[in-house]
């Protein structure tokens, strides 16, 4: 027995260079039921005026055009219940979220666009993990492929069973899939926020290598030994994205506060290369922001002046050591982010938005954002902005988290949590 | 156990076939008194005689015309082509007659016949002798096809082919000819139409047969050596029968397999080895079925292009590396 379904009718194309069409009659009332190949409606294009058939019987729920509206070829003219598959209209359900659609591996050559993105049998995965899937129950379609170009090959369906052996999960739901995606995904990048370095992340760098997971932190472009300079946002998203296309795995993207964002942008564009992306107090999240650090950093000149930033930052940065906070003063008073500041931050407003990219992005690619509750740069609360598919965290941690409990980190960014 | 050449062991063949049964006859283009064209048939005419070692005129539509006349006159022939470049001046006689005749007289008489040839690159020997056509003859129902790459297998397919009751393409490889190995006459063969299992290995397998089975052992070993990638390597000894029986549990077992063959890659053996593979072990590959076959061009008499027109160890070496990665 079928199930009858509600889906929207898109706007037929009638001819090879047809467009538009306008809505000439509608010949079926709301309500009304159909026969296949009862005409529901006449069309006229500037060619020729033609009436609709259905492809299938059902019932008029909803029009959604009316007489004399011009209509892009696509766009949904009608609701409609019906429990036959209707050729070109069986992938668009009338409900916009699937209820309890996972987020999906990150797919090569994935578009935004949700009508394109393959079907869960259609998943790019090897003969043998589809017969090693079957077998064991699991489903593809929650799996994170880590094999060429993202594809599901026989060592993800293993782990994926394995991993549903050790806990008491199923065989295939999420949960299983993203522990194992942790232990068996390409390696981590991590990018530092403004006026940091790669280098802040050795804490927790090493713990992930000792367990054996491959990590990199390159400087941003106006960073460090970043020879590039940054005077924009694009310009260090760009430089991330180039970096990303380069790899030949997907890796797992950890950005923290600024570096958050160009993450999420990076990401955003280049989500074939990201199995997972983890957000770190970041930054474009919300309104208001610490401006008085921001603008403090691009523009110190003494290290005494820097220590009292620093202390904005958490219990350990505090805690610096004075060569150390020497060297960072020199540094940062060669002036290099100074036109940057100025476009991240106005004041105390933020000029930078994340959560429009992050909505997109986590239909596709499993996001955590991590926030810490005595962060006073940026606000815990903004952690109320994040999409709905995002995980948030509420660490007991000021606006460096990687510093004041690496081991909580550790184990948030391996997934064990 | 003896030592001796690729060339040696077919000598060693056919001179046991003949002392053992009298029905054998070579006949071919300068196969008496000159020797073979590569020297197989050295001597044997001093020691069977011009009625057994017979050189032909220059018609290779006669010499295998006249070879299948023979074996259904009781004879068991064993017919010599200079190069396998020929074969197409003996199709009728061999696609038309030799291969249809057991079927079209109801199965009363057979043509159990040898068409003995060599093929392949490795001498410099031009574009019109240096072809792998055996995708012609496997093409073909009713037509064996033996294609021996070691030393004992010049002596024991051969021996074997010309026991078996249909019309056998034996084809040598000219670049193996003087190629040493330790061949032991008496020694228990591995079954006609059997494989043999080279090389064990459970990342990928390779197929090949011929000359090229030597490159993919090079390329295995280098394989280990280098990247500890354990290659599993199948000499396929016949193209027809084709024994998928040993092919399918390594495939199965390993996921990748990559098919080398010096024959041109369109519509060539490598395609169908391919095609057959992946319909069997559908379910258990982890990559597309590779074929690594000659390029599609007329092979070059330059040393250096001909030796890049087909496979080289390196070559496969790099492949496998890719299916790996």
């Amino acid at each position: 027995m079928t199930t009858v379904t509600q889906v929207k009718l898109p706007m037929p194309r009638l001819g090879e260079t047809m467009e538009q069409g306008t809505i000439s009659t509608w010949l079926v009332k709301t309500g009304e039921t159909f026969a296949r190949g009862d005409p529901l409606l006449e069309l006229e294009t500037d060619k020729t005026l033609v009436e609709y058939p259905a492809l299938g019987a059902g019932k008029l729920i909803e029009m959604l055009v009316g007489p004399g509206d011009v209509v892009d070829v696509g766009a949904p003219i009608a609701i409609i219940e019906t429990a036959e598959a209707w050729d070109g209209i069986a992938d668009s359900p009338a409900s916009e979220e699937p209820a309890e659609k996972a987020p999906a591996a990150s797919l090569p050559d994935t578009s935004s666009d949700a009508d394109a993105r393959p079907e869960a049998g259609q998943r790019r995965a090897t003969p043998l993990a589809r017969r090693l899937a079957r077998e064991g129950g699991v489903d593809l379609s929650v799996l994170q492929g880590t094999g060429r170009r993202g594809r599901i090959e026989a060592r993800d369906v293993r782990s994926a069973i394995e991993a549903s052996t050790h806990t008491d999960t199923q065989p295939g739901t999420p949960v299983a899939a993203h522990a194992n995606a942790a232990a068996d995904s390409g390696p981590v990048l991590f990018i530092h926020g403004f006026a940091g370095l790669g280098s802040n992340w050795e804490k927790l760098r090493a713990r992930l290598q000792k367990v054996g997971l491959k990590t990199e932190a390159p400087d941003m472009p106006g960073h460090g030994r970043n020879a590039a300079e940054a005077n924009s946002v694009e310009e260090c998203v760009a430089w991330l994205g180039d970096w990303l296309s380069a790899q030949d795995r997907p890796v797992h993207l950890v950005g923290h506060s600024f570096g958050a964002h160009v993450a999420a942008l990076a990401a955003n564009r280049t989500r074939s290369k990201v199995s997972r992306l983890t957000l770190v107090a970041p930054a474009g999240c919300g309104h208001d922001i610490n401006g008085g650090f921001v603008h403090g950093m691009a523009h110190t000149r003494t290290a005494g002046e820097l220590l009292h930033l620093l202390r904005l930052l958490g219990p350990e940065a505090s805690r610096l050591p004075a060569d150390a906070v020497g060297t960072m003063a020199t540094e940062l008073a060669k002036g290099r982010l100074q036109t940057l500041a100025g476009v991240i931050a106005r004041g105390d407003t933020q000029l930078i938005d994340t959560i429009a990219a992050l909505g997109a992005l986590s239909e596709d690619v499993p996001v955590r954002a991590i926030f810490g509750s005595a962060d006073s740069i940026i606000a815990k609360e903004h952690m109320f902005n994040m999409p709905p598919r995002v995980a948030s965290h509420i660490v007991p941690t000021g606006h460096m988290p990687h510093w004041d409990d690496p081991a909580l980190l550790e184990s948030l960014i391996r997934g064990s949590n | 156990m003896i030592e001796t050449t690729y060339r040696g062991a077919l000598r060693q063949a056919l001179t046991d076939a003949m002392q053992e049964n009298e029905a054998v006859v070579i006949m071919g283009e300068e196969v008496g008194r000159y020797g073979g064209a590569y020297g197989v048939t050295k001597g044997l005419i001093d020691e069977f005689g011009e009625d057994r070692v017979i050189d032909t005129p220059i018609s290779e539509a006669a010499i295998v015309g006249a070879a299948v006349g023979a074996a259904m006159a009781g004879l068991r022939p064993v017919a010599e082509l200079m190069y396998v470049d020929f074969i197409g001046m003996t199709m009728d006689q061999l696609a038309n007659q030799a291969a249809k005749i057991r079927y079209m007289f109801g199965g009363q008489i057979g043509v159990p016949m040898i068409l003995r040839t060599q093929g392949g690159t490795g001498r410099s020997a031009g574009a019109q002798h240096s072809q792998s056509l055996e995708a012609y003859v496997m093409h073909t129902p009713g037509l064996r096809l033996a294609m021996p790459a070691t030393v004992e297998d010049a002596y024991h397919l051969l021996r074997q082919a010309m026991k078996q009751p249909d019309p056998v393409v034996f084809i040598e490889h000219k670049g193996l000819y003087t190629m040493k190995g330790e061949l032991d006459t008496s020694a228990e063969p591995a079954a006609w139409g059997k494989a043999r299992v080279m090389r064990e290995g459970s990342d990928v397998v390779i197929v090949s047969y011929s000359r090229q089975l030597h490159h993919a052992l090079a390329a295995a070993d280098t394989l280990e050596k280098e990247n500890g990638i354990q290659a599993a390597v199948v000499d396929l000894r016949t193209l027809n029968p084709i024994d998928f029986a040993t092919i399918r549990p390594l495939v199965e077992q390993a996921g990748r397999a990559m098919v080398v063959s010096e024959g041109v890659m369109t519509a060539g053996v490598a395609a169908e080895l391919a095609a057959r593979i992946t319909e069997e072990c559908f379910d258990y590959l982890e990559d597309p079925v590779v074929r690594v076959a000659g390029e599609d061009i007329p092979i070059s008499v330059s040393p250096l292009l001909e030796k890049h027109s087909v496979p080289t160890p390196e070559f496969i070496t790099e492949v496998a590396r890719m299916m790996l990665k």
